[in-house]
């Protein structure tokens, strides 16, 4: 394999693709890159076995071929180099030969042969818009529960329907439900998948490079996931198990609603939360007639409390949340605007959504505390 | 509260309160053998004896028969529990000027904790001694003080001082401190543990010191790790033995040993069941669920689980109960002892599960409604099934509590 490269090209690809490396070396090939050089293209594979990555960018195919090569070394070396052609080479025992102007690298590679094949992408099932599944993802990734005992809630759940897009995620103490309407292309039915937690993250920076107009191919095979993205392939071992049943806790009456402007409600509750108690995170929320109170106490270091204007003309109640929680919700929401707080009782789920927002109907639902 | 400051512990044991007490109250019985107690011609027990009634054989908590057989001249007295209440005010009051951190344990007992206020009151040995004076001066009380870096060498020590002294224990002493002595001078460490220690040739605490954590964990489980840190005189937080109320716990002691496994099942059912009740009771949620299980040759396992949520159900108690006896049990070891315990109690300010919401709070409703019939016809009027004997025949409900 011999191959010239631009190093802007090969940088964003082995940049994006590094996060699909595995990074316990318990496995050693799996730190390592795949590159295969051919029809004027390097292509470069990545996986640790839970994800893998499949992109390309062009290259001055000189003789084809393919060979393996140490990741981290490779990012960290191409990033220092000047903006100029990056010469490749594999040479004998699986050296690659790495050259830039006057910098010259030897870099201990492995045999392509125990590179792990990844599977082929099969038949697309179904194309959605890049723009409108990095929102839903954004706004439910961090509802999704990294406790590996959980293990159907350690990813999301994406519902796809020829006019509609859905995906829902939940730890157990708080559901983050999103709904887009959206035309999903090349779709009949119904499409229902559980998305990994790794691979929303990665989802993700790959449509932060493709851009509002992109489209995403999604399909599957018996036991994967394939993200489709321009040139770039996400595949995900698939979850198998059953997400909850999350309609069931879906708060049905919420007779007790206030509408709050999001930045100051915002505001307040990071202030408040530097006195809550540190292990429980708790905060307690009094609602009356116009106004909303949070207040807190952290038995070691004192207490605090701020009052904000609330519409509001529902019997008063008191309410406690993890402030995180909360705060994970209107931190995902776009500036400005205003939410709704719509609350049962204090023992019930209250549900939080944005205000006048058209294309996304999102629903947060969280547990309270008992205070 | 400072992280990482060694801890300033003391413990103030007031000596031979309730008959000191007396004796302040009337001065006559000042040098005489007096006896705080039940009746002395009745079944009761001692409350408190003298020093003088002491070198008798006398002690508290022996029946009080015993103790007019060992000392027929002493004086004996029922006692005035509201006098000692007073006394007991006032001198928490004086602890109170020491620190803010008082924890009461009983009636004449307290630990303090000084760290971080040497700046205010002197190094805790010099407090100590002005604390012993205060209270004479104050009340003409006696009272002995352990200061040392944790509770229970504190409290080792007070005992030591005892009476009307103070001994300190400097810091990084304490092994030393307690090597010599037996192990039975440890709280927590009863006449059953004392035996099962002594089999295996431990007597002292330095023999408990000598020994490594992890024997001590394979032979008593958590218990043992408790055994480890504090013959080395260590607090241990989260599992306090013979301290105030932490825990809720209920255990029975059967028959005939058995390796019946659906008998043993009924019971941890019915054992659960009492503690999720005491639990709605207090008004506690448990957020560690803890099994006790006692094989025939005295051999006693305890093992713990804690919960994502804490709770007061009697069915989540009586599952992760049961889970945990699944891993201890082998058919062929009979069982001689069932406990279920709860703790890590929270009175309140955890959250609530999103998901398993709805089924608990109908399990909420039921426990509450259930709680309500067996305040009126007691605790068997209502029973789970599966803590039912199908062998057996039901008893007829008791009539109504007035």
């Amino acid at each position: 394999m011999e191959f010239s490269v631009k190093k802007s090209d090969l940088l964003k690809e082995i940049d994006l693709a590094q996060g699909v490396v595995e990074k316990k070396a318990t496995i050693p090939i799996l730190s390592n890159f795949l590159l295969e050089a051919k029809d004027g293209h390097i292509h470069l594979s990545a996986t640790d076995l839970e994800l893998g990555l499949l992109s390309n960018c062009p290259a001055k195919v000189k003789k084809e071929g393919a060979g393996t090569v140490p990741a981290r070394r490779l990012v960290d070396i191409v990033r220092s180099l000047p903006e100029a052609d990056i010469k490749v080479r594999v040479l004998e025992n699986q050296w690659i030969e790495l050259k830039c102007e006057r910098s010259s690298f030897k870099l201990v590679g492995m045999a392509r042969d125990n590179f792990p094949a990844l599977p082929t992408v099969p038949e697309t099932l179904a194309t959605v818009s890049g723009s409108a599944l990095a929102t839903l993802i954004k706004r439910t990734s961090f509802a999704v529960s990294s406790e590996e005992s959980r293990y159907t809630l350690n990813g999301a759940l994406l519902m796809l329907k020829p006019e509609s897009a859905t995906m829902v995620a939940t730890d157990g103490h708080r559901l983050s439900l999103v709904e887009h309407e959206t035309t999903v292309e090349e779709l009949n039915n119904e499409l229902r998948i559980l998305v990994p937690r790794k691979a929303m993250g990665e989802l993700e920076k790959l449509l932060a490079q493709a851009g509002d107009d992109a489209k995403v191919q999604i399909s599957k095979d018996d036991s994967h996931l394939f993200f489709s993205v321009g040139d770039r392939v996400l595949i995900s071992r698939l979850l198998t198990g059953q997400f909850p049943n999350y309609e069931a806790v879906l708060p049905k009456e919420t007779p007790r609603v206030a509408e709050l402007d999001k930045e100051t409600f915002t505001g307040a509750l990071r202030r408040v939360a530097l006195l809550s108690d540190e292990r429980s995170h708790a905060i307690r929320l009094q609602i009356d007639k116009g106004r909303l109170e949070l207040f807190s106490t952290s038995g070691e270091y004192g207490e605090a409390n701020e009052a904000i204007d609330a519409e509001y003309v529902g019997e008063a109640m008191e309410i406690g949340f993890n402030f995180q929680y909360v705060l994970d919700f209107l931190n995902v929401l776009s500036e400005g605007g205003r939410v709704r707080l719509e609350l049962q009782d204090e023992q019930s789920a209250g549900q939080l959504r944005p205000v006048g927002e058209e294309r996304y109907r999102y629903r947060y639902v969280v547990m309270p505390m008992r205070i | 509260m400072q992280g990482g400051a060694t801890k300033q512990i003391l413990h103030v044991d007031m000596d031979a309160f309730y008959v000191s007490v007396e004796e302040l109250e009337n001065p006559t019985l000042r040098g005489k053998p007096v006896i705080v107690g039940a009746d002395p011609s009745g079944r009761g027990v001692v409350a408190a004896a003298s020093y003088e009634a002491r070198k008798f054989g006398v002690h508290s908590a022996q029946p009080i028969s015993k103790a007019k057989q060992l000392c027929p001249h002493a004086v004996f007295l029922r006692g005035n529990y509201e006098k000692y209440h007073q006394y007991s005010e006032i001198v928490s009051g004086i602890f109170g000027q020491f620190t803010p951190d008082v924890e009461r344990v009983s009636i004449d007992e307290a630990y303090l904790d000084l760290t971080g206020s040497e700046r205010l009151q002197g190094p805790a040995i010099s407090a100590a001694d002005r604390l012993i004076r205060t209270v004479k001066d104050k009340t003409g009380l006696n009272c002995s003080i352990g200061a040392a870096t944790s509770h229970v060498v504190a409290k080792i020590a007070s005992d030591q001082a005892k009476p009307h002294g103070l001994l300190y224990v400097f810091p990084g002493c304490e092994p030393a401190f307690l090597a010599p002595l037996p192990v039975r001078r440890m709280p927590g460490i009863g006449k059953v543990t004392e035996l099962e220690l002594a089999s295996l040739g431990i007597w002292t605490i330095g023999d408990l010191q000598a020994l490594s954590g992890d024997r001590l964990s394979q032979r008593f489980g958590k218990y043992g790790e408790w055994l480890h840190s504090k013959s080395l005189g260590r607090d241990i937080e989260a599992y306090r033995y013979g301290d105030e109320t932490k825990s809720i716990s209920h255990e029975t002691t059967f028959d005939r040993d058995t390796a019946d496994a659906a008998e043993l099942e009924r019971t941890i059912s019915l054992l659960s069941q009492r503690v999720a009740r005491r639990l709605r009771e207090h008004g506690f949620y448990a957020r560690t669920v803890g099994l006790k299980v006692r094989f025939a040759p005295f051999r006693t396992l305890t093992r713990d689980v804690t919960l994502d949520e804490p709770t007061h159900l009697d069915s989540v108690i009586f599952q992760n109960a049961l889970a945990l006896f699944a891993k201890t049990f082998k058919p062929e070891q009979k069982v001689r002892l069932l406990g279920v315990r709860a703790s890590n109690l929270e009175h309140a300010g955890f959250q609530k599960n999103l998901l398993e919401a709805p089924q608990h709070d109908r399990e909420d409703r039921l426990a509450r409604a259930a709680d309500r019939v067996r305040d009126k016809f007691g605790f068997d009027a209502l029973r789970l099934a599966r803590s039912l004997d199908p062998a057996s025949k039901p008893r007829p409900p008791r009539k109504p509590q007035a």
